[in-house]
């Protein structure tokens, strides 16, 4: 055994982290692996058509308490940004779940329900963020919620809603810091709750490169004489070649900003400068713009491409750090195809660094 | 492997590097497991790899990415474990990998063992500033793919040699020399991977402060025609506390003020939200305990206590072992056959359920576990990957901290 001295520790001694269902030592920053009092799904998504898809949504109560939530559907509109609420009751240990598409009665489905919730419209696409509040709708933390939603095709849904592509992320929970003063301004401040991030990091195959999975186990060419999938030539006729390198990652950023104001539906403008690098170290930056809940197809940013980036670069990792509106919360879904677009999709969580800026979320009080 | 012959000074403060974001200031730590924000120590609980599609999920294979949020180099000691079984050895394919004793050999007549095991390789990475990296488990990482060459200091032209440097040296701090990713040491393969993080230069450390390191894990499944399966997940984080260990080769995860650990702490409860198995929907959970011995290949085990819940608060519970490594379709925990199952939707009675996962037992590498889950339809296929939550910080002053020894 390798016998290695410290001639001196320096630095400093960290302390370790409490009990996370203890609403006590302020982080300045939010979870998707430990229960909040705001869950946040930034990807909630009910289209129709040949590429329909809709969102399954889990939430569930994690403490030995009865937990009530306001919720709220966020889409941008013509006027800013559109809000729908509503309420759930969850008994003690609870989890409930409901498809966006069309929400879920009294009596729709096993279990006890949790209160009405209304479907989305068609071609939704936005946020739902979900509030502990007491009794009287007042907000409260408790930090007992925890989500998860499920991204699924529309199309030929088995008899519970699932269907051949699905991708799945954990909501992003947002712990409650001490009592709250229980008005319909929730303030992500690092006091009453925490901060959100002031950075977001995304790793992703950039648009252009192959996956190597695809090229190297599947379909990832097409035979030069009929066009019919491959792997390598000896799949093609006599003669013919596999020609490979045609399989495709494409990615979708989800973001939501951390300031809201759904009593008056005023969009927030948010405006992330990126900064992004392959893993041979070339460096590329830009900036990227949303109002109200952003979707961001990185197929169609430039500076984001394989093109941009070394030929061999199948990697990449970017840091968004807003300059204008405020700290952000996302998820990132991508889609990898082979040579003949046969696709399928998986979300992942980001990951995220340090405090953000003070935030809001007005929420419309009770009437 | 390591070279540590030195006495080593442990730095808990990282440069900035000019035009480089703030985010190399060294991460403050937090109690528990983390798989949002970057770490010291990163766990890819499931590593499944199967080129052949022999096991009959079609070709599948893992891609492992791991990045550098910092501003320095950062290096990575990472350890494979292998969590395969093996056909006993006096079967007549003996040492095959195996999933069941049904397959010792396949189609009989007569079966033989299908023997558990674990075992351990382990490699070095070295990242420059926040660089991303990539590999597909069943083949590594060669050279090609790296940055081998240096730059000459003041002239900024590449080089591997002072000698290629007019009046000047080789700067090769800033490369990925040094780095050997094999490939997983079996295909087909089930496991885990294990990375700590370390400073570079002539005599790394561990670095339990920086806590720099992030990770992903992509799983695809090809069957012919048919759409693939992909699913992601983050790489679970265990963030350096700045308290470096007395033993640098026992690294203590959590601690008691009077005996701080040098990472943060497993968590006493993983919570997994699923849908209950049923024809149309199966959850895959797969389990690793925290700790390890990877000195003695002496793994962690623990026994993993399930308590499931379903939307009419109704409760069942039971417990499986979790050797090294576990990983079984949720309905097969308790049982093999899924339909009586707990986790079953035709036991259950509801379509979600919540479960809380616990880890208990008296083994010294501890009782924490992590985890990931993956939900798939049987029946037309598609799949999806996520990482479980966690709650709970141990009581240390009654139990034993998880520990990671290493060689």
């Amino acid at each position: 055994m390798r016998t290695i001295q410290y001639g001196g520790a320096g630095g400093l001694v960290a302390l370790l982290g409490v009990c996370a269902l203890v609403v006590g030592t302020a982080r300045a920053d939010v979870y998707t692996e430990r229960p909040g009092s705001i869950l946040i799904f930034p990807k909630v998504v009910n289209t129709s058509g040949a590429e329909g898809r809709t969102t399954v949504i889990q939430i569930t109560n994690t403490g030995n308490m009865a937990d009530q939530t306001r919720c709220f559907y966020v889409t941008p509109s013509a006027t800013g940004c559109a809000e729908t609420d509503f309420d759930l009751f969850l008994t003690k240990q609870q989890p409930t779940s409901f498809v966006v598409a069309s929400g879920r009665g009294m009596q729709s489905t096993p279990g006890l329900s949790p209160g009405l919730i209304p479907p989305v419209q068609p071609g939704f696409i936005g946020a739902l963020i979900c509030a502990e509040v007491g009794p009287d709708g007042a907000p409260l933390n408790m930090n007992q919620l925890k989500g998860e939603a499920t991204i699924i095709s529309a199309d030929s849904p088995d008899e519970s809603g699932y269907s051949p592509d699905q991708s799945k992320y954990d909501a992003l929970a947002v712990q409650g810091l001490k009592p709250n003063n229980n008005d319909d301004i929730l303030n992500l401040d690092g006091t009453e709750y925490n901060n959100c991030p002031a950075t977001t990091i995304v790793d992703f195959q950039p648009f252009g490169a192959t996956d190597p999975i695809i090229e190297a186990l599947g379909n990832g060419g097409i035979c030069s004489d009929n066009a019919a999938p491959c792997n390598n030539s000896s799949q093609c006729n006599s003669g013919a070649t596999c020609d490979t390198g045609q399989s495709t990652v494409a990615s979708v950023l989800s973001l939501v900003p951390c300031n809201l104001d759904l009593e008056n539906g005023i969009a927030t403008k948010v405006t992330l400068q990126v900064k992004a690098w392959d893993e041979y170290e070339v460096y590329r930056s830009t900036a990227l713009s949303f109002s109200c809940v952003g979707n961001i197809d990185l197929t169609k940013i430039p500076q984001l491409l394989s093109s941009n980036f070394l030929p061999d670069a199948q990697f990449v990792t970017m840091q968004l750090t807003p300059s204008v509106g405020g700290p952000v919360l996302g998820v990132l879904e991508s889609t990898y195809a082979d040579s003949v677009g046969n696709a399928a999709g998986t979300a992942a969580n980001l990951q995220v660094e340090g405090a953000g800026a003070a935030a809001q979320i007005t929420v419309p009080s009770e009437q | 492997m390591l070279k540590m012959t030195r006495i080593a000074t442990v730095s808990a403060m990282v440069s900035l590097g000019a035009g480089m974001l703030m985010t190399g200031l060294a991460t403050p730590a937090r109690g528990l497991t983390t798989s949002d924000k970057p770490a010291a120590i990163l766990v890819w609980p499931k590593v499944v790899v199967d080129t052949s599609g022999s096991l009959g999920a079609g070709p599948t294979e893992t891609v492992i990415q791991l990045t550098n949020t910092n501003t320095a180099p950062a290096l990575a000691h990472c350890f494979y474990v292998d969590a395969n079984s093996h056909c006993a050895a006096n079967a007549p394919n003996a040492g095959d990998v195996c999933q069941s004793s049904l397959q010792c050999p396949p189609g009989g007549p007569v079966y033989y063992s299908c023997v558990p095991s674990c075992s351990e390789e382990d490699f070095d990475v070295i990242l420059t500033a926040g660089q991303p990296i990539g590999w597909s488990a069943s083949a590594g990482l060669g050279a090609s793919s790296l940055i081998t060459k240096g730059t000459c200091t003041g002239l900024g032209t590449p080089c591997t040699i002072d000698a290629q440097c007019f009046n000047s040296t080789c700067d090769l701090s800033n490369t990925n020399l040094g780095t050997g990713i094999p490939p997983v040491p079996e295909d087909p393969f089930a496991g885990s991977l294990t990375c700590i993080e370390y400073t570079t230069g002539a005599a790394p450390a561990l670095d339990v402060s920086s806590n720099t390191l992030k990770g992903e894990g992509t799983i695809e499944s090809l069957v012919s025609g048919e759409p693939p399966q992909v699913e992601i997940y983050n790489a679970v984080g265990l963030q350096g506390t700045g308290t470096a260990p007395t033993d640098p080769s026992v690294l203590q995860l959590g601690g008691t003020s009077g005996a701080p650990g040098s990472y943060g702490a497993c968590p006493t409860a993983l919570i997994l939200d699923h849908k209950f198995d049923s024809a149309s929907s199966s959850t895959d959970l797969t389990l690793v305990p925290c700790g390890d011995n990877f000195l003695t290949r002496t793994f962690g085990n623990v026994t993993a206590q399930f308590v499931v819940y379903n939307e009419f608060e109704q409760r069942f519970s039971t417990s499986h072992a979790v050797p090294c490594f576990f990983e079984s379709v949720i309905s097969n925990i308790d049982t093999l056959y899924s339909s009586r199952s707990i986790f079953s939707q035709a036991v259950s009675g509801t379509e979600f359920g919540q479960t809380r996962i616990r880890g208990v037992g008296s083994a010294q590498t501890g009782r924490g576990l992590i985890g990931v889950a993956r939900v798939a339809n049987p029946e037309l296929g598609g799949s999806g990957a996520y990482n479980l939550w966690e709650q709970g910080s141990p009581d240390f002053t009654t139990v034993n901290p998880d520990v990671i020894t290493i060689p």
